[in-house]
């Protein structure tokens, strides 16, 4: 072979000086075929011709085409005789692109191939197995696919095989156990199933094995401790399982083991620390156990130890600090044990440790400063206790870059020394028991710092006073760190992250921006969430793109700068990449988005702050997952607010223009209709039924008692109306300047929309302490005027000693009847109840009890879902909610809670709810009460995180993660870093529960678009749909079989049908459906206990929400009169009727 | 009732208008006084319309419960009912 190329050789130069090539070296012709073929079929037209590489490109234009002559690059020949043959082909990236020829198999004489790091697809042709002299194969860095050729296997003369970085498939043949002179086999990154096959045993010359990131299973075979050359073996990301076999003690030779990413179990076998050349041990993320053998320090050229994720537990083994050469240890995320200060006797060799995630516990002891060529030290996530006061040397530890003790239960205050070091870059203290003050002064001095992680430095579970223990995880911050933010630490000079969130910190965000390059231009993360501070967000601040800013849950005001996030030249093209956040949502921010906060792609601003937007939303940030459930300032009360006003407007005009005009002028001319007119005329006699008992008595002598009654009723529901005047005018003409007032001076935002004129919102002593003496003056005014009332009484009173002496009414004649045979009305008495009032204890409580919970469970529901949409649902389905909760609210109150209060009753017992006594109207009326406000209050103070939903559900863990730079390499005698890695680091910590002093805002912001839309109902729809449906009633019983009238005189409520005479009962001709209902003690003409319930929950509405939030008061004052005239209309037209049907 | 519900509504409104600027300790006996401010007023309310009007030598509002009670045939107004001066008033008003 040798004699042949310096045959070769000589001949080259021969024909250099003779020019006569061709003459002097026959290329084979199938051998220019077999090249031609490899040429065409991946696409070598397309080739491309590395300049730094000998030869020159391919040309089989000519006759005489000589590939060794011409010298073409990737060609090595082989000269025998007159003739020469290629014995290397190597094309190494040079864009080829397809399949590999079968025709590859007339390169008889080749012994190199070597195509990686091109575009070849396709299977490799078995033919390559007839190239018998082929010594190497490497094809890594393609897209081949399909199987491993067997026939490679017969390839007596290969010693290296490079087929990885391709999509290969199926096992390894068996062929290859033939493959004596095998000395490196890389199959590494295809898709190789199969085990690892126990013929590896033969290969007795094989110095490595990869075959890393494929589909593996099995065991490894203990075969390969036969290889007694072998050096590495890499097999991480395969699944392989089963335990370590024992076989290292032969393999003396063995420098690198990686298999990690695996499945491997069991305990490290002992013979591991008799391979006594071994230098990089990676058998990270498995699932191996035991404990460490203490025997590791023996082993003498160890220098990296990886471990990390797997399940070894028990003590760091003290014999780790006889192994003179290890460099870097990492055993983090493994479940070892036992007190750090006595396992720290480490090698002084030591660059990096990582103990991280395990369950260590005691204290760092002092002579860690021992370790002084320490790089790195990460202690994050165990059980570490004690201070940090004198761990760190500062003269000693001049190499340290990274301390990282995140997640331990560390007391005392940070020491002033730790920043002191030289060389520290990042330091990481998250969730531990740390106490104030920082040593801000050490801290600014720091010219090196680029990482200061020092969020909750006092939440670690053992350090939280929970406030529901055994019920909640939340907690409260104790002795939070005072003093605020120091505005030096924003201007550290090469800082790059500062997180200080979840500490408690007071005072302002400081304002550092007085100069343009107060804030350094490395600053790109900061996070200063879950604390207590106030003010604005400086200038500066608002005006620079962060890769991260996170100022949420504090209490920070003003609004947004026009140029927010305009200055992105400060993230450096690399970090670009990395997607942006920006998070500012539960704060007091105001006013309108700026448009550069879309420049964030991740972003989380709008919840609990009180921004504007358009109608639609538009505006608002769209990478923001509130966005479209947010309510923008007051929109979503604006608008039922506008609609209210002007039908407010609208009826006030048309009552007052009828009534004057009854009255008046009107009904003198014959510009109205005269059928308009004398409808006026009823609905006006209608409503004047019952104001004047004695009048109404001695006219309707038919049935005095019914109208007496009636208007004992009236007279009490007036005095509440009255009463309720009263207050919403106190709300409107007093609480509602004196809003306005205060919220120009004590307003938590900036911006209050429609909420300027409520008591949302506000902060301080001064409005406190005024709201408090207003709001005490209006109870003692109402509390007055109730008593008034009730004191003054005189026409109830004056009824029942008519009554007394009047003899039997006919409502008493009726009734004694017990079937009423006419619609006129009954006044049900004493008599009928006699039965019913001996109800026992036992049976009152179950109905009370009853009634209750199935009340409270119903509307705690419907408000609990409601809130969860205010809180989660996108705008439409808000305003959904809002409308459907309002009608719940009107037909529970008028129907649902009723019914079921009589249906409760006639399950126990024969139907009479005055059974129950007087403590069961009080119980009714607690319930309304309960069910308007108690329950929806309760509800959002439990569920809305503007309250205390995160005092009874713990708040989500807060992560945060920072990027830094980890020494990846080391130079070996100086202990220098020679490359570095980009690591992230992730931090997280629980915080703690601090109230924002904005529940009661939410009460408001919440419940009055929903009381207003119940306003709109009561007031408009309700009487409205009434009406026309009695219209239409008396239309359609000109047909009374009809459908639509069916259908008209089940919804049309009772007091609304027509009633017959009281001869047309006994008259075969009157149609049947006229007949009003015989008795049934759910279809009632009336029940004053409703419209009490009713009045009463007004009026109570107008002292709680209406009070806050005067305009409500105005809303449900008109609801109160709309109420009441409409009752007044419907019964009084039904007792007219009743009398002129007797 | 409806003054004691007025007043443990506007408790939390006041706690948060004080709290938020002088905190907790600042602002804690709010939700210890106003919840407990009904039992003042009440007091104040009967003194207003009990005892002012004897100082002024008109003649206190009569109870007219023991006559009440006598006309067990009547149906009576709840509103009344739901006023101490008709205590002994045990029905409600229904049109059937």
């Amino acid at each position: 072979m040798l004699n042949n190329a310096r045959r070769g050789v000589w001949v080259v130069l021969i024909c250099l000086l003779l020019g006569k090539s061709n003459a002097l070296c026959a290329f084979s012709e199938t051998e220019l075929e077999a090249l031609q073929d490899i040429y065409v079929t991946t696409s070598g037209q397309n080739w491309v011709w590395p300049p730094d590489t000998a030869g020159i490109p391919w040309n089989f234009t000519g006759n005489d085409v000589n590939p060794c002559l011409a010298n073409w690059q990737g060609v090595n020949c082989t000269y025998a005789g007159d003739s020469c043959y290629v014995n290397a082909l190597t094309l190494r990236s040079h864009n080829m692109v397809g399949p590999l020829p079968s025709s590859i198999e007339q390169l008889s004489s080749l012994t190199i191939l070597d195509l990686s790091g091109n575009f070849l697809s396709n299977t490799i042709p078995s033919a390559v197995g007839n190239l018998v002299e082929l010594r190497l194969v490497r094809l890594e860095l393609n897209r081949l696919s399909g199987t491993i050729p067997a026939s490679l296997g017969y390839l007596s003369e290969l010693y290296e095989v490079d087929m990885g970085f391709n999509s290969l498939s199926g096992t390894l043949p068996d062929s290859f156990s033939r493959l004596s002179a095998l000395k490196g086999l890389d199959y590494g990154i295809n898709s190789i199933t199969g085990t690892l096959p126990t013929w590896f045993g033969t290969l007795t010359q094989l110095q490595y094995i990869d075959g890393e990131k494929n589909l593996l299973t099995g065991t490894i075979p203990e075969e390969i401790g036969q290889l007694t050359v072998l050096r590495a073996i890499q097999l991480y990301n395969n699944y392989l399982t089963g335990p370590l076999p024992d076989i290292f003690a032969t393999l003396a030779e063995l420098t690198s083991v990686q298999l990690e990413f695996n499945g491997l179990s069991g305990s490290l076998p002992p013979s591991l620390v008799q391979a006594q050349s071994l230098t990089y041990m990676y058998l990270f993320h498995n699932d191996i156990t035991g404990t460490l053998p203490g025997m590791l320090g023996t082993m003498p050229l160890l220098y990296d130890l990886q471990l990390y994720n797997n399940l070894l537990s028990g003590p760091l083994p003290a014999g780790l600090a006889n192994a003179p050469k290890l460099a870097n240890i990492d055993l983090h995320r493994n479940h070892l044990s036992g007190a750090l200060s006595g396992a720290l006797q480490l090698p002084l060799s030591l660059l990096d440790i990582d103990l991280g995630e395990n369950w260590l516990t005691g204290t760092l002891p002092t002579s860690l400063s021992r370790l002084i060529h320490l790089n790195e030290l990460q202690l994050q996530d165990n059980q570490l206790t004690g201070s940090l006061d004198g761990v760190f040397n500062a003269s000693l530890l001049s190499s340290l870059t990274i301390i990282q003790v995140s997640g331990n239960e560390l007391t005392g205050s940070l020491p002033a020394a730790l920043f002191q070091l030289p060389n520290l870059q990042v330091f990481g203290a998250v969730g531990n028991c740390f106490e104030g003050p920082l040593p801000v002064t050490s801290m600014c001095a720091s010219t090196t710092l680029r990482v200061l992680a020092l969020d909750g430095l006092r939440s670690a579970s053992t350090c939280q006073r929970k406030l529901f223990p055994g019920i909640s995880s939340s907690h409260v911050i104790t002795r939070p760190f005072s003093g605020g933010v120091a505005a030096c630490l924003l201007q550290i000079p090469n800082l790059i992250t500062l997180h200080l969130s979840g500490n408690g910190l007071t005072g302002t965000v400081p304002n550092i921006c007085s100069t343009p390059t107060a804030l350094p231009p490395s600053l790109i993360d900061l996070s200063l969430s879950h604390n207590a501070l106030t003010g604005t967000i400086p200038k500066c601040i608002q005006e620079r793109h962060w890769l991260n800013l996170d100022l949420s849950y504090n209490r920070l005001t003003g609004t947004l700068d026009p140029a927010f996030a305009a200055n992105s030249s400060i993230i450096d093209a690399k970090r670009v990449i990395t997607s942006t956040t920006l998070t500012i949502d539960n704060n007091r921010l105001s006013g309108r988005i700026p448009g550069g906060v879309n420049g964030y792609e991740n972003l989380t601003m709008l919840t609990s702050n009180l921004f504007s937007c358009a109608l639609d939303k538009s505006d608002l940030p769209t990478a923001d997952k509130d966005r479209l459930n947010y309510q923008c300032g007051s929109d979503y009360l604006n608008l039922p607010y506008y609609v209210w006003l002007a039908l407010a407007v609208v009826l006030v005009t048309v009552v007052s223009t009828a009534w004057w005009g009854e009255k008046g002028a009107v009904s003198n001319t014959n510009c109205v209709p005269a059928t308009w007119r004398q409808s006026l005329q009823s609905a006006v006699t209608w409503i004047q039924v019952g104001f004047t008992a004695t009048e109404d008595t001695r006219s309707n002598s038919d049935c005095p008692g019914v109208h007496a009654a009636y208007h004992a009723v009236l007279h009490d529901f007036n005095k509440v109306a009255a009463i309720a005047a009263l207050c919403a005018v106190f709300t409107v003409l007093v609480l509602l300047p004196l809003y306005v007032g205060l919220s120009s001076q004590y307003s938590t935002v900036t911006h209050k929309y429609a909420w300027i004129v409520s008591a949302a919102y506000l902060s301080g002593v001064p409005p406190g302490v005024t709201v408090l003496v207003v709001l005490l003056v209006l109870m003692l005014t109402f509390l007055f005027t109730w008593r008034h009332a009730c004191a003054h009484a005189g026409p109830v009173r004056g009824l029942h000693s008519e009554r007394s002496t009047s003899g039997p009414s006919c409502a008493d004649q009726q009734l004694s009847d017990k079937q009423p045979t006419s619609g006129t009305p009954v006044v049900r008495t004493a008599d009928e109840r006699v039965a019913a009032t001996t109800l026992s204890f036992a049976t009152r409580t179950a109905v009370y009890v009853t009634y209750v919970a199935v009340n409270f469970a119903v509307v705690a529901g419907v408000n609990t879902a409601y809130v969860y949409v205010a809180l989660n649902q996108r705008g439409a389905a808000f305003i959904a909610a809002q409308i459907l909760l309002s009608l719940f609210k009107l037909l529970w109150n008028k129907f649902g809670g009723v019914y079921l209060v009589r249906y409760v009753t006639s399950r126990m017992t024969v139907y009479d709810d005055t059974a129950f006594g007087r403590g069961f109207e009080q119980l009714k009326v607690f319930v309304a009460l309960c069910n308007n406000i108690a329950i929806p209050c309760l509800v959002v103070a439990i569920t809305s995180p503007d309250c205390f939903y995160h005092a009874f559900t713990a708040a989500p863990e807060v992560t945060s993660s920072y990027e830094y730079k980890q020494c990846y390499t080391y130079e070996p005698v100086s202990h220098g870093c020679t490359s570095f890695v980009m690591k992230t680091g992730t931090t997280g910590y629980s915080p703690p529960f601090a109230y924002s002093y904005q529940c009661s805002a939410s009460f408001v912001t919440y419940y009055a678009p929903a009381f207003l839309y119940l306003c709109l109902t009561a007031t408009f729809l309700s009487p409205l749909a009434q009406g026309l449906m009695y219209v239409l009633h008396r239309r359609a019983a000109t047909a009374p079989g009809s459908l639509w009238y069916r259908l008209l005189n089940i919804l049309l409520p009772p007091s609304l049908k027509p009633l017959p005479s009281q001869d047309s009962s006994n008259s075969t001709d009157a149609p049947a459906n006229l007949v009003t209902p015989a008795h049934n003690p759910f279809q009632p003409y009336f029940d004053a206990a409703v419209l009490q319930v009713n009045l009463v929950t007004y009026l109570a509405l107008i002292l709680t929400f209406g009070a806050v939030f005067p305009p409500l008061s105005a809303a449900l004052v008109l609801t109160v009169a709309a109420v009441l005239c409409s009752t007044r209309l419907k019964i009084g037209r039904l007792l007219t009727l009743s009398v002129d049907n007797r | 009732m409806l003054v004691t519900l007025c007043c443990w509504f506007y408790t939390l409104f006041l706690f948060d208008m004080l709290g938020d600027a002088v905190g907790f300790e600042g602002a804690y006996w709010v939700l210890i006084v106003v919840p407990l401010t009904p039992v003042v007023l009440y007091m104040l309310a009967l003194l207003l319309v009990h005892v002012i009007p004897r100082l002024d030598g008109a003649e206190p509002p009569v109870r007219e419960a023991s006559r009440d009670s006598e006309l067990v045939s009547v149906t009576v107004s709840p509103l009344v009912q739901s006023c101490k001066c008709s205590s002994d008033r045990k029905s409600k008003y229904v049109l059937y």
